[in-house]
């Protein structure tokens, strides 16, 4: 299914980021202005994660605002389906939210005999949504695992209700209604991988196909817990300060707290492209990364409500696109 | 003539393709002599570990494990600045011990392998001591196919659950973790010093006394056999074993857990309860619609019905999904209210009806009961409504859903098969009633006017004469009915959350194998593992509808024979 997303969406994004954007982000000073290049046109084919969606639509938009001849298109139905798109050569850019694993870079590296390339985006904090009306404070890693996982590798005690977290009154008994996303997400493999500790989910987490469902999810059902991309908070729920240790310290979402890894569920979004060693990256995906990785693009970054690159890492990305 | 030579044709063109992706799921792996060592790679091959005591690590839990001449595992605990601890002591064969030579962890460093002076090799895992508990307890869990002779080297592949081990008459043996299945034995001549694979996993090196020995593993689907598709597994971190389906993660050490049966199950759940609520109203429908109703009804009736079936599952989906699952959550004692109210308020309503005087019963023509019928079922839905909070108040202490869980341990869950059963319901009922409908009126005209001439009510021609005479059609219907709730993949798909549960309770979720088809495709990988078990589950969907489909129709001529008219 390609889908080619337009101005309804983008206006639905911009209005559900314009709440979610509490502070302002600014966006470093010191990255380059995009310099529009000349005779850029064809098409653009992206398949990959769902929750870098709107920010390649974002990112289509203001691409093809600088080249009206180019037609992109836009699938984003998990990370895990850009790998086999890029082998087979049915998409040229593979966004994801998480790295490739070997195994996926092995294949791709059967075909084409160099690796894939790695090109970081944005960044992104994975953010646990309750409800807005729930009054938990914090959780901790031990808690997360009790709660998402079926092998509980942290070691903690399997939690069921809300009362096990600690809450009374009327919470203390109402099972936790637990969203997630399905396997094909780069999300879900990131969580898997770094809040339960490479446990496995457990069977009643209910699989939402998108980050949006699962807030949906969460934002309707007043006892339901999920987790998804803090681009996608709205007003019907709020994200909570997580833990690494039992103890605390508890760090909330927030643009330091994510530059500096202190919140401990910090990541990167990647796109992933073909590029052979030695040879110059495809035109068309060469000026989209300058695109993305300009001033301009990480301005889009923080309109979709994740995190700009600082120009460190965006020089170093550009340095990769250039050998 | 030409058409069904066409659809014989086609149907066995799909059939001839799904089965040629899935039988290399079943190739056997084999080991091949490689000419050259593998081509230097980014991470460099490890050296073999030159020392006397078997040791290995477990990571997760930061466990140090070593073995002894006695046959035991002991596991030290090794955190930074302190003591090693030692946890727990474990006879591996408490039976017949033999010395430990070898002791090595799959990647992801959960499974500990320990091979011995007798050939054998076992596979330990830490498992729960209590189920709620955080005491762990090292334990033998899986025996894997024996060595003729001491097992001397060990390696495990940086790329899944496969592992070699090699004895001292040279044997190297290629096996899978997860479900104990050897892959392929070769001979490297001489006793086996190390054993190392490429990065990759698929080369290896033998160090024998003569020399290195270069060897190829060509095994694409280790993790596939009929044990793990189809039978329990203990799988890594889980207690006992259990049938699961959760077939990727982010990781390449994640263990993929490809049990095909919470798929079926779930397929068989949707279907039975999808049946359960379309079937009666269906035939109940086309009782009614064919002898009862007048030609009026019926020609109003039996189009909107036909609207009904054209309906794309996707919007039934969508509306199951976001409008009926959170309204039958916020108000779920009222909906299973109705089910008996709307019966019980319909007999009510009918027996008042017989209490009135004849000249008032007159009034009523035959065919416009359903004036009398359909304001009471209003009537009952509306009286369900206000009840059920009530009665939920009386009943369930104010709470149906904690009293499930506390009374019954069912955990009521938005998304789950009370939403499927009325969803599907609706995308099945139109195909039933309609071939029954067709099946009951095509009885011929003379029989039921024999019956009625004869005396019997409608009620008794209908139940006793024309039901029968139709019920290879009605059968018919049911079958096909039945392939479309087997075969129903998008309602599946939004309306739940796709749980791979294996639970008949009707408040929680399900995964059907088309939803799972539908979900995963696109993250499968070209000819991987998962692709050709997803060309599996198709080819068991295709099958089934197949096998059910000729049931019925050698069923259907069966009882065509029995009730042919003369």
């Amino acid at each position: 299914m390609k889908v080619v997303k337009k101005a309804t969406v983008a206006a639905v994004a911009i209005a559900l980021s314009a709440i979610a954007l509490a502070e302002t982000v600014k966006v470093d000073a010191a990255l380059p202005a995009y310099k529009r290049a000349s005779g850029v046109s064809g098409n653009l084919n992206s398949i990959g994660s769902d929750t870098l969606n709107n920010l390649m639509t974002y990112w289509a938009e203001g691409f093809k605002k600088a080249y009206p001849n180019v037609n992109i298109q836009i699938e984003g139905k998990g990370s895990s389906t850009a790998p086999p798109a890029l082998t087979e050569g049915t998409a040229q850019l593979g966004p994801m939210s998480r790295e490739m694993t070997g195994s996926e870079k092995d294949k791709f590296e059967a075909k084409y005999k160099y690796k894939p390339t790695q090109i970081r985006v944005a960044l992104d904090g994975i953010a646990i949504y309750v409800n807005k009306d729930n009054p938990i404070k914090q959780l901790t890693f031990k808690q997360i695992d009790g709660i998402f996982s079926s092998t509980r590798k942290r070691g903690g005690k399997d939690i069921k209700t809300w009362g096990d977290l600690g809450l009374t009154g009327e919470w203390a008994a109402k099972p936790i209604s637990v969203f997630g996303r399905n396997s094909a997400s780069g999300t879900y493999g990131y969580f898997k991988e770094h809040a339960l500790a490479k446990g496995d989910f457990k069977n009643g987490v209910k699989e939402q196909p998108g980050s949006s469902s699962v807030v949906q999810g969460v934002a309707e059902d007043k006892y339901a817990i999920g987790y998804s991309g803090v681009g996608y908070t709205t007003s019907g729920v709020k994200t909570i300060p997580l833990s690494e240790g039992d103890a605390g310290p508890f760090y909330g979402e927030s643009y330091e707290n994510v530059l500096s890894r202190k919140y401990p569920l910090s990541r990167y979004l990647y796109v992933y492209a073909n590029k052979a060693p030695g040879k110059a990256l495809d035109p068309l995906v060469k000026e989209f990364a300058g695109f993305v990785l300009s001033r301009e693009g990480q301005e889009i970054v923080v309109k979709d409500g994740f995190f700009p690159l600082t120009s460190a890492v965006v020089a170093e990305e550009l340095a990769k696109l250039a050998k | 003539m030409g058409g069904g030579f066409a659809m014989i044709g086609s149907l066995a063109l799909i059939f001839i393709l799904i089965v040629s992706e899935t039988l290399p799921l079943f190739a056997p792996p084999r080991i091949t002599l490689a000419a050259a060592p593998a081509a230097p790679e980014d991470e460099p091959v490890p050296p073999a570990l030159a020392s006397n005591t078997p040791r290995a690590v477990l990571t997760s839990g930061a466990l140090l494990c070593t073995g002894d001449e006695a046959g035991d595992v002991s596991v030290f605990e090794v955190s930074e600045g302190t003591e090693p601890k030692l946890l727990e002591k474990v006879r591996v064969h408490p039976e017949d011990p033999a010395p430990i030579t070898v002791l090595g962890t799959l990647v992801g460093g959960e499974t500990l392998v320990a091979g011995d002076a007798r050939g054998r090799v076992t596979g330990l895992m830490r498992l729960r001591t209590k189920p709620d508990g955080e005491a762990r307890r090292l334990t033998a869990i899986r025996p894997f196919e024996g060595h003729p002779a001491p097992v001397t080297a060990f390696a495990a592949s940086p790329r899944g659950k496969t592992f070699l081990t090699g004895d001292e008459k040279g044997g190297v043996i290629a096996r899978f973790g997860t479900n104990a299945r050897t892959l392929a034995a070769v001979s490297a001549g001489g006793r086996i010093d190390a054993l190392e694979f490429g990065p990759k996993g698929t080369a290896f090196t033998a160090r024998t006394p003569a020399g290195p020995h270069h060897f190829v593993l060509e095994a694409t689907h280790p993790e596939i056999s009929i044990g793990a598709l189809f039978g329990k597994v203990l799988y890594e971190g889980y207690d006992k074993p259990e049938y699961v389906w959760q077939s990727s993660g982010g990781t390449d050490d994640f263990e993929s857990k490809l049990s095909l049966v919470p798929l079926v199950f779930g397929t068989l759940k949707g279907t039975f309860y999808a049946m359960l609520f379309a079937v009666p109203i269906a035939l109940a429908a086309a009782l009614y619609t064919s002898a009862f109703a007048t030609p009026r009804v019926k020609r109003f009736v039996k189009p909107i019905v036909e609207i009904m079936a054209a309906l794309p599952s996707v919007v039934l989906g969508f509306l199951a999904g976001l409008w009926l699952a959170p309204l039958l959550q916020k108000a779920t004692l009222s909906a299973l209210l109705m089910v008996p109210m709307i019966p019980l308020f319909a007999v009510l309503g009918v027996l008042a009806f017989q209490m009135l005087p004849f000249d008032v019963r007159q009034r009523l023509h035959p065919g416009q009961e359903l004036l009398l019928v359909l304001p009471l079922a209003v009537l009952a839905t509306g009286f369900a409504a206000f009840a059920g909070p009530w009665v939920e108040r009386i009943v369930f202490a104010g709470d149906f859903k904690a009293w499930l869980l506390a009374s019954a341990s069912l955990k009521y869950d938005a998304r789950n098969s009370l939403v499927i059963a009325f969803a599907m319901g609706f995308a099945v009922i139109p195909i039933i009633f309609t071939i029954s409908e067709d099946a009951l009126s095509s009885v011929p005209e003379h029989l039921k006017a024999a019956s009625l001439a004869l005396g019997a009510s409608p009620w008794q021609t209908a139940v006793r004469v024309i039901l029968p005479t139709a019920s290879a059609g009605i059968f018919s219907a049911l079958m096909v009915g039945f392939g479309r709730a087997v075969g129903e993949t998008m309602i599946v798909l939004m309306a739940t959350g796709n749980t791979p549960v294996l639970d008949w309770s009707i408040f929680n979720g399900m995964r059907t194998l088309a939803a799972n088809i539908a979900v995963e495709i696109p993250e499968a990988p070209q000819g991987g593992s998962l692709y050709r078990v997803l060309f599996l589950a198709a080819l068991l969907l295709f099958l089934v509808t197949f096998l059910v489909n000729t049931l019925a129709e050698v069923l259907r001529q069966r009882l065509r024979k029995k009730y042919t008219v003369i």
